[in-house]
């Protein structure tokens, strides 16, 4: 492991265990009250999410038009998390929003396109454990479709009228939220830096693996 | 050069289903099928539901188009018949192009059995304003084939490629068939509402132009070994 | 090749511009389609800045979330270190075997 690793491991576990201090000191919002709190690990955890898929389709156009392994590594790595900080977007926002909109789920176009995104990045891994010997080459054209809805998801609640929050919720935040929102969010994309680093690794190790199997039969 | 091999490819293509007739036919009744299995399901008090038609007969679109490609490409497999086209000293880019036009024609001639079925079935005024309703499926079509095209064609050669090109698929299409759904039951409302209809199609086109560009773009690196 | 390539993008792409050109996207449409949905959140005003409400019973939800949070997050991490040490008793079961045979 490279030598930022472990500073980077400690720095992150200690702003996730100060997170919840700064996330219990923020104010209540005024119409949601105590469910709103969820925001500051929803939030961030959405944003890993695009970038996640944003960062798998750049390394999968890489790999399609470069054939570097390394590139096709990360993009495999990127998309495991896709699916990871998807499940936790999917799911936090819901719980948020039993009690924001009185509905578990909505059709509306950001929880649509969403899903579907992160369907996407499920058929990505599906594509690579079940698709036998080319299968990197396809997952990485299926990635770069991928890709194209990331702008789509982001700015689509700031064309359709739809119940979630708009974009402009960030910019206009007071202070005493902007903080842990923030400091959640440094937190979060330290995370994905560190399980995006260990993820290429083990792919790594598989590669170096394979290699030494196959001078060993020869 | 471009559109000449566009042109040949096309034709190889017709030419070879209009003999057997083979994936027309199958697909065909597996579309009807299809619509029959929505209309049993959802029919109340022997009347099936009023406005469950634009989302059947996308639904249905959606489902032969994808054993169509299927079926598409193993017969291309079957003959190595697409290693030679990949062979042959023509632009890829125009060979995708060739493919994607005759999938288009298939899934329109599946379209003109389908709709008068709908239509039908679900009372639904669907003949009323035929222009728009062309052209809705029209693009709609081009959207689904272009992207069914690309991974049914990159799929050709990977395992379990049966069931993985609905799994690719359907998650990438959702967004042409939602606009599709829309776009034809705003269609089939009684007073017709033109800009909320203009805008689920720029949509559609708008799609259109993204997956063909993105499959224009990576069909060459996708196909080579 | 590649002029060819960016002539036919170059088509579908005028043909999308002119054929979604024509329409005035967004404002009109999106007031008209979704006008009875409630209006969107612009931004987040604290609590103290307006009278005094009932906080809502949200603590279950909220708990579910953070927990969720953590679970997640660690069951990935352990599959992840599953993963890896599975990697390396290959790896180090793998050298062992090359050392005996190279002595061979």
């Amino acid at each position: 492991m490279p030598k930022w690793f472990v500073p980077a491991a400690v720095v992150c576990a200690v702003m996730m265990a100060v997170a919840p201090v700064l996330i219990a000191n923020a104010p209540y919002e005024s119409t949601m009250g105590l469910v709103q709190k969820i925001f500051y690990v929803h939030l961030p955890s959405a944003w890993v999410f695009l970038t996640a898929a944003i960062v798998c389709g750049i390394a999968s156009a890489r790999f399609l038009f470069g054939a570097d392994p390394r590139q096709d590594r990360l993009a495999w790595a990127a998309a495991e998390l896709v699916v990871v900080f998807g499940i936790i977007t999917l799911v936090t926002g819901p719980l948020w929003a039993r009690k924001a909109w009185g509905v578990w789920w909505q059709w509306d176009v950001r929880l649509t396109s969403s899903l579907m995104g992160w369907m996407v990045s499920v058929a990505y891994l599906l594509l690579r454990q079940f698709g036998g010997p080319g299968s990197d080459k396809l997952a990485a054209g299926l990635a770069l479709f991928g890709m194209a809805n990331v702008p789509f998801i982001y700015i689509s609640v700031n064309y359709w009228r739809t119940i979630h929050p708009t974009t402009s919720v960030v910019p206009t935040l007071p202070t005493s939220f902007g903080l842990p929102l923030w400091f959640s969010a440094v937190a979060f994309m330290l995370l994905f830096v560190l399980l995006l680093k260990m993820r290429v690794r083990l792919e790594e190790q598989r590669a170096r693996l394979d290699s030494l199997y196959l001078s060993a039969d020869a | 050069m471009f559109a000449r091999v566009v042109w040949l490819v096309l034709r190889k293509d017709l030419m070879v289903e209009v003999r057997s007739l083979e994936i027309a036919y199958t697909t065909l009744f597996f579309a009807v099928s299809c619509v029959l299995v929505f209309a049993f399901a959802l029919v109340r008090e022997g009347r099936a539901p009023e406005d469950g038609a634009a989302g059947i007969l996308w639904i249905s679109i959606a489902f032969s188009g994808t054993l169509a490609l299927g079926r598409a490409f193993e017969r291309e497999r079957q003959s190595e018949t697409l290693r030679a086209l990949l062979l042959a000293p023509a632009p890829r880019p125009a060979v995708y192009v060739g493919k994607l036009l005759g999938i288009v024609a298939l899934l329109a001639a599946g379209e003109v059995v389908l709709v008068p079925l709908v239509a039908l079935l679900f009372q639904a005024p669907l003949f009323d304003r035929p222009v728009w309703l062309a052209t809705i499926l029209l693009t709609g079509t081009i959207g689904f084939s272009a992207v069914g095209t690309l991974f049914a064609a990159m799929l050709v050669r990977a395992r379990s490629r049966d069931v993985l090109l609905p799994v690719l698929l359907y998650p990438i299409t959702v967004p042409v068939i939602i606009a599709g759904v829309r776009a034809t039951t705003t269609l089939l409302q009684p007073e017709l509402e033109v800009e909320v209809l203009r805008f689920w199609l720029a949509l559609l086109v708008c799609f259109d132009v993204v997956f063909v560009t993105l499959a224009l773009w990576t069909f060459e690196p996708l196909m080579t070994d | 090749m590649m002029s060819r390539m960016r002539k036919a993008v170059l088509l579908v792409w005028t043909c999308g511009v002119v054929g979604s050109g024509w329409v005035p996207l967004a404002p009109v449409v999106s007031s008209t389609l979704f006008a009875q949905q409630p209006a969107p959140v612009e931004e987040f005003v604290p609590i103290d800045q307006l009278p005094p409400q009932d906080q809502l019973p949200a603590a279950p939800l909220l708990v579910a979330a953070y927990a969720l949070v953590v679970l997640v997050l660690f069951a990935y991490v352990v599959s992840l270190a599953r993963r890896i040490g599975a990697v390396h008793r290959d790896l180090d079961r793998l050298d062992a075997d090359l050392k005996k045979n190279a002595h061979r």
